[in-house]
Parts: C-alpha cells; sequence; structure tokens
C-alpha cells in the first residue's frame, strides 16, 4: 500500500469512528464530547491569534460571550430562526472583534494582553448590570434548541437531541478546522506567521502588520462568536459567570497546553482541559491548582506543548529509520 | 531622471542633529557608497529613507513621488527594499519560506480568495514558488533551500537577506554593510552578487566599511561625518579628498586601501 491510500483509509477510518461516536456514547459522555466540541472552536480561535500572530487575547470569553448573548435575544425577543440568528450573532462578534481590534492591536505583547483583559471585564460587566438585555446575574434561562430543518414529504431534523447537537457541533468544528488551515496555508497566514517572528523586519518587506493583525483577530472574534452562540443553544442556559476572565485564561492555557502555532494543538488542549476535570470530579475544586502545575510542566519541559511530543517521537522515527 | 532624491533631509533626536541638511540623488541602476566613521549617521539615513524614522525637515522622492514619513511596508511596496546591519530574516523559517515571505507584498489573494482557494490564490503561489527558485538559484543557495534559517552558515545568511530583499521587486536595494564579518574569499563573493544586481537594473545604495569594497563596486561615493556630507564624487576624487582624509585621520580602514 502507498502512503496516500494509506493516508486516505485512515482518514475513512477517523470518519467512521466521528460517525458512529453519538450512537455509541453513552448520555453524559456524549456531552462532554459536544461541550469539547464548542471548546476546541474557541480554542482554535484563541490558537490563530496566540499561535500564529504571537499575540495573546485574555478577553476571548467576551466574544464568546457576545456570540451567546446576541444570538439568544435575536432569537427570543425578536423572534428570528436559530439559522438567522446563528450567522448574524457571529458577524456581530466579528464586528466587535474589529472595533476592539482596531483599538488594542496598537498595543504589543502583555499590554495587548492586558488590554483585552479590560475589554473583556467591561463586556461582562455590561451582561452582568444590563438586566432588561441580558437577565442580569441571573442569566437567560430556557434557550430554546436551534429550530428543526424540515425535509419535505419526509421528515425535519430536530435539535433537541444530544446525537443531532453533536453533528451539528462537529459540522461547525470541522468547517472552522477547514477556514483556519486554509488561512494558515494561505499568504495571509505567512504574513501572521512573519509578524509574529519579526514585526518591524515584517514591515520592511513590505507586509502591513496592521493589516494582518486586524485580520487575524477580527477572524478570531468571529470563531469565538460562532463557539458562543452554540454553547447557548446546547446548554439552554447562560449567565455572566459562563464568560469571565477564567474562561479566557482557561482558553489561554487550552492553547499553551495543546501546543502554539499548530491547529493540532489547540484541539488537543481543548479536549484534554474539557475532559480532565469531569473526569476527576472529586478534586474539582483544585481546578486552577491542577492547570496551574501543568502549565508550568509544559512551558518548562514542552515549550511546544503536547504537540511537540508528537514531532519529538516522529524525529526521532525518522532519524533511526 | 534620478529614482531617489533626498532634498535637505533633516533629523533631530533631542536637541542633536543626527543627519543635518542632507541632500543627494541616486541615478537609475547606479551603485552609490555611504561611508563616514562610526556615528557619522549612515544607518539613520537608510531608516529615513526606509521609514523606520520619520524626518524632521526634508524630502524624500523615489520616481518623482514624494515619499517622505511614508509607513515602512509601504515604501517596500513601491519599490525600496534593505537588509539591516546586523542579519535579519525569519530564523525559524525555512530559506525558502524566507524568500516567499518577502514574495508577500506581490500576492494579492484575498481571505476569500485563500480561504476557497480560488484560482488567483494558486496562481500566485505557484509564481511566489517559481520567483523563490529563481533567487535560490542566483543566490547560489539551492542547497540550503529546506534548511531552517538559523541553521545555515553566516555568509549565507547575509546572502539570504539580499534575497528576501530581492524577493520583494525592488527598484532599489540599500545594503547596509553587508561584507560585516565576511573572510576576503566570502567578501569577493558578496562584490560578485552586488554587480550582478546590477546588471538586473536594480539601483544599489551601499553602506560599507570595507573600503576595498567601497572603491571597487561603487561608482559614486557619499562621505557623512557628523551627520553631514563632506564628500561626494568618484572613488579616486574621494580618496584623494583632504576633509575625509581628514575625518578618517587615524582610522585604519583609509590608511590600507591607500598603501595598498
Amino acid at each position: 500500500m502507498n502512503i496516500t491510500s494509506k493516508r486516505f483509509y485512515l482518514w475513512i477510518g477517523v470518519a467512521v469512528i466521528l460517525i458512529a461516536l453519538p450512537f455509541w456514547l453513552k448520555e453524559y459522555p456524549l456531552h462532554l464530547v459536544n461541550i469539547s466540541g464548542i471548546w476546541i472552536i474557541l480554542a482554535l480561535s484563541v490558537g490563530l491569534l496566540q499561535g500564529y500572530v504571537g499575540e495573546i487575547s485574555m478577553g476571548h470569553a467576551a466574544f464568546y460571550g457576545i456570540g451567546a448573548y446576541t444570538s439568544v435575544l435575536l432569537m427570543m425577543k425578536a423572534g428570528f430562526s436559530f439559522w438567522v440568528s446563528f450567522p448574524i450573532s457571529a458577524l456581530v462578534t466579528m464586528g466587535f472583534g474589529y472595533l476592539i481590534g482596531l483599538v488594542s492591536l496598537r498595543l504589543r505583547g502583555p499590554y495587548f494582553a492586558i488590554c483585552t483583559l479590560g475589554f473583556g471585564e467591561i463586556i461582562r460587566l455590561i451582561f452582568v448590570n444590563w438586566r432588561e438585555m441580558s437577565g442580569g446575574p441571573d442569566g437567560i434561562t430556557g434557550i430554546p434548541s436551534p429550530n428543526p430543518i424540515p425535509i419535505p414529504f419526509l421528515t425535519e431534523v430536530t435539535f433537541t437531541s444530544k446525537q443531532a447537537n453533536y453533528f451539528l457541533i462537529y459540522g461547525i468544528v470541522f468547517l472552522t478546522i477547514f477556514v483556519m488551515y486554509r488561512l494558515i496555508n494561505s499568504r495571509q497566514g505567512k504574513a501572521f506567521m512573519a509578524v509574529r517572528e519579526d514585526l518591524v523586519y515584517a514591515e520592511c518587506i513590505g507586509i502591513n502588520a496592521m493589516k494582518f493583525k486586524r485580520l487575524a483577530f477580527t477572524v478570531s472574534a468571529f470563531f469565538a462568536g460562532v463557539g458562543g452562540c452554540l454553547y447557548a443553544h446546547y446548554e439552554h442556559f447562560i449567565s455572566p459567570y459562563s464568560f469571565t476572565v477564567g474562561q479566557s485564561f482557561d482558553l489561554v492555557i487550552m492553547v499553551i497546553v495543546g501546543g502554539m502555532g499548530t491547529l493540532v494543538g489547540p484541539i488537543i488542549g481543548a479536549i484534554l482541559l474539557t475532559l480532565i476535570p469531569e473526569l476527576l470530579h472529586a478534586i474539582k475544586d483544585y481546578r486552577m491548582v491542577i492547570y496551574g502545575l501543568m502549565l508550568m510542566l509544559v512551558i518548562i519541559y514542552l515549550p511546544h506543548g503536547l504537540v511537540g511530543i508528537w514531532q519529538w517521537i516522529s524525529e526521532r522515527f525518522s532519524k533511526t529509520a | 531622471m534620478a529614482i531617489l532624491a533626498v532634498e535637505n533631509l533633516t533629523k533631530y533626536f533631542g536637541g542633536l542633529a543626527a543627519i543635518f541638511e542632507l541632500s543627494f540623488h541616486i541615478e537609475p541602476g547606479e551603485i552609490l557608497g555611504l561611508i563616514g566613521p562610526n556615528g557619522a549617521g549612515k544607518t539613520t539615513v537608510f531608516n529615513l529613507i526606509t521609514g523606520i524614522f520619520s524626518p524632521s525637515r526634508g524630502k524624500v522622492v523615489f520616481k518623482e513621488e514624494d515619499i517622505t514619513g511614508r509607513k515602512p511596508y509601504d515604501i517596500n511596496q513601491k519599490g525600496i527594499a534593505r537588509i539591516f546591519q546586523t542579519t535579519r530574516h525569519f530564523p525559524n523559517f525555512t530559506v525558502l519560506d524566507n524568500l516567499i515571505a518577502g514574495r508577500h507584498c506581490r500576492t494579492q489573494a484575498g481571505f476569500w480568495s485563500s480561504v476557497l482557494n480560488t484560482h488567483l490564490a494558486r496562481r500566485e503561489k505557484r509564481e511566489s514558488a517559481e520567483r523563490a527558485e529563481e533567487i535560490l538559484g542566483f543566490l547560489e543557495l539551492e542547497s540550503y533551500r529546506d534548511e531552517l534559517a538559523r541553521n545555515i552558515p553566516q555568509a549565507m545568511q547575509r546572502r539570504l537577506d539580499i534575497g528576501i530583499a530581492l524577493a520583494t521587486e525592488p527598484q532599489m536595494l540599500l545594503l547596509d554593510e553587508p561584507a560585516a564579518g565576511m573572510n576576503p574569499e566570502e567578501t569577493y563573493q558578496l562584490m560578485e552578487v552586488i554587480k550582478k544586481i546590477q546588471e538586473r537594473k536594480i539601483s544599489v545604495f551601499l553602506i560599507e566599511h570595507d573600503m576595498q569594497v567601497i572603491m571597487d563596486v561603487c561608482e559614486r561615493i557619499l562621505v557623512l561625518n557628523y551627520g553631514k556630507k563632506i564628500a561626494e564624487g568618484e572613488p579616486e576624487a574621494i580618496q584623494n579628498n583632504a576633509e575625509v582624509i581628514e575625518a578618517y585621520l587615524g582610522s585604519e580602514d583609509f590608511d590600507r586601501v591607500r598603501i595598498e
């Protein structure tokens, strides 16, 4: 078997497992898988900025929240269908991303991180205090599932079950991965990395650094909004407590633990950091302690994240082979 | 018509005039040398032309267009590329990727074009790769093609810097001490490269401490001291200029050339 057909069968295998997974898993594990999917989208959105442009956003939970609240309000107050409110909420989040990026991207490194932290906090406070719209600290309950899609003359696809949501969420996950992959392997991706490596030099070889930082931030906000919208309609409940600095930090940690500057890294990080606290229920209170330790160990011993282990192994193999 | 004309360029850092009332021009396809004692303001001139600093006074006109105070990426896109005094490229990219990064400003594919991988995006990718390969050949860097830039020899890294600058398709190239840290053999090869660049109808503006290079390669030389122009002319005239000798008095650079 040559390599391409081996690859082909590998992908077929992965696809079969992914399609069979929701029918095989029980209710609760499937719920965790779905939540992981949402975190994958969010971690990829942060990873684009953090891993490729080299700027750490500590306010991404705000975009996550804007996506969630916008879609919920459009659906519950304005009577929009989910299929309309979903893209609109992502676009609204993107708009916020563009505006916040316009200001914050003038700063670099820790200053940028602190600036986004501030914006994140401002937006969280709006969620808490704008009671008429956001329901204040109590949040919004009874959020409807995505509207059913009718299939003419036959039936309709409803999104009340965990299985149906699995396909919706992972459909979007794959779309996200696809867009990110294409973007990173394009001239835009090269520009992102050039800016990350040496901003002044990048400008001297004709790369408009600000423009590409803005592009990455806007795209990143868009996908955070997508994640937020999916989350709201999947959990049926949102409150400002779902979109705090803590969540922003989780995202940053996911990207670092998984591996910065790769697409696989944030995915691994998101799955791991969603599952670990659930699997270790007994020590859930020590979640942040565990995260902290993990972060320290990864930064000291695995500067390229968990993806680094795989790279290291494959390098070893190719050397001995 | 001069490709680059600098008029009364002045730059103050605090109360210090790093460059004062400097005027000169470069003809298309010419190699102009810029020399002067340490701290004379040579690199500052480059930084002012390429937009790293904006001048306090004066004008920089490139191809009859005023580019004073423009952003570095804008100036590069207009056709001025530079290399830095210290080796500067993307050390974590491969040599080929470095050159492709240099091609970035000559490609246009937008966000959607890239995400949908349209005809335009694919064509540009192919063209960039071809141009990068061509530059690899031109600078004889083929054998380092897929190496990370940080792993290749220092002289080759300097050459890569020039390659990236060429990849941006400039009409004028600013070289800031390209021979620094090179042995005579490498310096000789570098001189060949500079002459080959000139054959491509690219004007070269060259800062160099190695007088052998300056005297051999340049058609005209500009001498700076304390931010002011003290002489301008052909190599022989400069070598015999009293004021230049005065400025360089005690400097080995000049003595060596004169004895040779």
